[in-house]
């Protein structure tokens, strides 16, 4: 994976997609906060998610995919409803209901994702970038979203202590 | 207020590292006192004790003692644990939020139920004290 200014990329001749947008927000804390707060909430996630799409000019609603940092079922669940992609409460409910599949509303983790995937630990998140980098570029296979246009990242550490979100958008 | 003191039998499975700093908790828990340090610039308690404030980052710090009251936030049961724990399986961890404004994680001793208030105690076993949580009625 290259990160290059855009002309860079554009004279190599080969497929690249852009960055629109991105976001990272940490709490200043690690796992369990000494400061109570709301522990599925995701505070982080909501924050640097906000950033990023003020950041890119778009909303949730605006995304064809996301590949999000979910290492246990329950936190793909809360961070889908941290970063707006589902209401809070129904994360659970929608993607059991295949709203969060292929071919639904928001696929999440096309990739499979850290449970069907795998977690090779450091370097998990680039998995999950390149997985965006396949779709937008049109070359997800079996996987891919139709028309995938614009795609959020979102990464973190701790217990989502710390989040790093981005935008991703395919090259017209 | 001290805490309850519960003589436990044996020797604990993972004693606690204990650092020069962290000794005046260590030997307040032995007596039944659960002190953590409280910044004097900015009056805020901080838990684990730490020798400077997390909140405006001063090294004017003190000990208090807090109640070692509070209420359960979460809890769950570990029935799959580290081996040096196999002992004590199953066994219950929670989070438990204190008076004072402080969360920690602790050992949970009994059934008590979310939300619902618990109180600090200390384990003495042969070797030295650790803490834990159960409930409390008041
Ligand atoms: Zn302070």
């Amino acid at each position: 994976m290259v990160v290059a200014e855009e002309d860079i990329a554009k004279s190599t001749g080969r497929p690249y997609v852009n960055i629109r947008g991105e976001g990272f927000f940490h709490e200043g804390a690690h796992q369990i906060s000494e400061i109570p707060n709301d522990m599925i909430s995701f505070q982080a996630a909501q924050r640097a998610g906000k950033k990023a799409f003020t950041d890119a000019g778009i909303s949730a609603s605006d995304l064809d995919l996301a590949e999000v940092y979910a290492p246990c079922t329950i936190v793909e669940v809360l961070v889908a409803e941290a970063l707006g992609l589902c209401p809070r409460g129904q994360g659970a409910q929608q993607a059991a209901s295949g709203e969060t599949a292929l071919g639904g509303r928001i696929p999440i983790c096309t990739s499979g994702g850290l449970l069907s995937r795998g977690h090779p630990a450091y370097v998990t998140a680039l998995y999950s970038y390149f997985e965006l980098l396949e779709q937008l570029r049109g070359r997800g296979g079996k996987r891919q979203v139709d028309q995938a246009e614009l795609a959020l990242a979102c990464t973190e550490l701790g217990n989502y202590n710390a989040a790093m979100v981005h935008i991703l958008e395919a090259v017209a | 207020m001290s805490l309850p003191i519960i003589q436990t039998e044996g020797l604990r499975a993972y004693p606690p590292r204990m650092s020069d700093f962290t000794k005046s908790f260590w030997d307040g828990l032995t007596s039944g006192y659960f002190r953590t340090t409280c910044c004097d610039d900015c009056n805020r308690p901080s838990f684990p004790p730490k020798p400077f404030c997390p909140h405006c980052w001063s090294n004017k710090v003190s000990w208090i003692e807090l109640t070692g009251r509070g209420m359960l936030y979460s809890v769950t049961t570990v029935h799959a644990g580290p081996a040096v724990f196999s002992g004590d399986l199953p066994y219950k961890v929670g989070i438990v939020d204190l008076e004072e404004g402080i969360r920690i994680a602790t050992k949970v001793l009994d059934d008590t139920a979310l939300d619902k208030p618990v109180e600090l105690v200390v384990l003495s076993y042969e070797d030295g004290p650790l803490f834990a949580a159960r409930s409390h009625l008041s």
